[in-house]
């Protein structure tokens, strides 16, 4: 952990104040593309519109958390099927009082659930792309706990992913993403990068005769692959019936299972890796991919200066 | 780190040193680099390391004032042990046959045996010999028909059942047994887990067990957002 006053005060990203940030400007469409050198049409894309990539002074209208968010989104969502417009006055009710958007120079509330919804529907459009490229996913439970007074637990439920947290990923995904290519272009030798290699064949193997053994059809050529087969099997799982039910069971084993053979994934210096597919990030199938918008991967150095 | 190569690779005029006026040494030499990304490696497993061991601890907690009865698919099984998955709960847990064969469950002896075809194709089975006998359960876990039979003691935290055959339990792959789970009372502190007599289950799947407390996030989100594999773990 860092240390409170820069993790909470001096790098956290407050409402209306001045904050340095390194930003990447990009243009998107509607679909979730993200347009470099050419517009849909074909036509060139005009030199403010291609990505950018530089120092920035930034300043946050309004602090949303992510219960805030995922309200703001609910309730767009339940109005749209209903075919009605929210009223502005559910809205600030329906959003807790120390979240309350104070919304500066000139906006609204009403313009930041319209920026919620719209960035929500892109990252969805985004997540779609990103797994039809050949991403794959394994969702591991993960507990959380109720504590009692004594800060003793008392119960627990499985954290569940929203829709915000979805939001959130695709973006940090895309500007990582977005800056280790950048990297790899400007910095060849000497570029901080993440990559993950793929699973290794002995457990892939070991895997898949167990799996044939019971008739169960995984294939694991590669990510897409992975992504395809798993979908199957929820799709077949789902079929079979409700949560206790051994269909549902089984396809929380399988992803366990899959993850046995999965390697851990690594920084590394690109100088160090001479040959450019092994730079690859296989679970996110991306070409390069790095930690920009994470303290942890931007901090190293003080911990070199620290230990 | 990453932030100053962006730096480099922007074009971008960085500051001069306030302090010297010196060029900042922006450009980092690749042995610097290597150095920072091993650290980084390190620290991340570790990090790591530490969020699961406190989850399990919590989990120890918790199931020593309430132990659980859980689902549990088979992963794997050997002479000695089997190899389950808590869906519920993530949690793998090996449960060694002879812990349970001292015990007061009254599992007499399991024997893997592959048998004609089975053998052939390779699937292992696992037999399970119950004895006729006395079978204790702790009371929130016990099927509720047993509770309510058992009038005479209802402040006590166990509740006997009585099984009156003897039953073969045949384990495969994949099955779906369930297990009781709690925590040991000695150091190391870990999960404990036992088989559950069959017909001792209390009805479909346990519920949720939950507390009035306040949600404690002992998951940051923040780091929930990234997708990376690391040893097996969602976390970019």
């Amino acid at each position: 952990m860092l240390p409170p006053i820069l993790c909470e005060q001096l790098c956290s990203l407050n409402p209306n104040v001045d904050r340095l940030a390194f930003s990447v400007f990009f243009t998107m469409t509607s679909d979730g593309l993200v347009l470099e050198d050419t517009a849909p049409d074909g036509s060139a894309l005009a030199p403010e519109d291609r990505p950018w990539y530089g120092r920035t002074i930034i300043r946050c209208c309004a602090r949303l958390d992510y219960d805030c968010a995922q309200r703001m989104i609910d309730l767009h969502r339940d109005s749209t099927a209903a075919g009605t417009v929210v009223p502005i006055d559910t809205l600030a009710a329906a959003i807790p009082t120390r979240a309350v958007p104070l919304p500066a120079s000139g906006h609204t509330l009403q313009n930041i659930v319209d920026d919620v919804v719209l960035l929500n529907n892109i990252a969805i459009e985004r997540r779609k792309r990103r797994f039809a490229a050949g991403s794959v996913s394994l969702q591991r439970v993960k507990l959380q706990f109720d504590l009692d007074k004594e800060r003793l637990p008392t119960g627990f439920h499985s954290y569940v992913q929203k829709d915000t947290n979805r939001l959130v990923e695709e973006y940090m995904l895309l500007a990582n993403q977005m800056v280790a290519r950048r990297l790899v272009v400007f910095c060849a030798q000497y570029a901080l990068l993440r990559r993950h290699a793929p699973p290794k064949h002995k457990g892939v193997n070991a895997l898949l005769d167990t799996c044939a053994l019971h008739d169960i059809s995984l294939d694991m050529t590669s990510s897409r692959s992975l992504h395809r087969s798993l979908q199957q099997l929820h799709r077949s799982g789902a079929k079979r019936g409700t949560s206790g039910d051994a269909g549902f069971l089984l396809n929380q084993v399988l992803e366990t299972l899959i993850t046995k053979p999965m390697q851990p994934a690594v920084y590394f210096c690109t100088g160090d890796v001479p040959n450019v597919e092994d730079w690859r990030h296989y679970a996110l199938c991306f070409d390069a991919y790095t930690h920009f918008t994470r303290l942890f991967a931007d901090t190293p150095m003080w911990w070199c200066i620290a230990c | 780190m990453v932030s100053s190569f962006l730096t480099t690779a922007s074009g971008v005029e960085a500051p001069l040193n306030p302090i010297n006026g010196a060029q900042p040494a922006l450009v980092y030499d690749r042995r610097t680099v290597s150095i920072v990304a091993e650290q980084c490696n390190r620290r991340k497993l570790n990090a790591k390391r530490a969020q699961e061991q406190s989850d399990r601890v919590y989990l120890c907690a918790l199931l020593r004032s309430k132990p659980l009865v859980e689902p549990a698919v088979v992963i794997d099984m050997g002479e000695r042990s089997i190899d389950v998955l808590i869906p519920r709960l993530g949690v793998e847990k090996r449960i060694f046959l002879e812990d349970i064969n001292n015990g007061a469950d009254g599992l007499v002896r399991g024997k893997v045996c592959p048998a004609g075809a089975a053998k052939a194709a390779g699937l292992k089975m696992l037999k399970l010999q119950w004895k006729a006998g006395t079978y204790t359960l702790p009371r929130a876990a016990a099927p509720l028909s047993a509770v309510e039979a058992e009038s005479k003691s209802p402040c006590a935290d166990v509740v006997s059942i009585e099984v009156p055959r003897a039953l073969t339990q045949d384990v495969h792959a994949f099955d779906v047994i369930h297990v009781l789970l709690g925590s040991s009372s000695k150091p190391p502190v870990d999960i404990t887990a036992a088989i559950v007599h069959p017909t001792l289950i209390r009805g479909p799947t346990t519920a949720p067990v939950n507390g009035a407390a306040a949600v404690v996030n002992i998951q940051s989100t923040e780091d929930d957002d990234d997708v990376d594999m690391d040893a097996g773990r969602d976390d970019v």
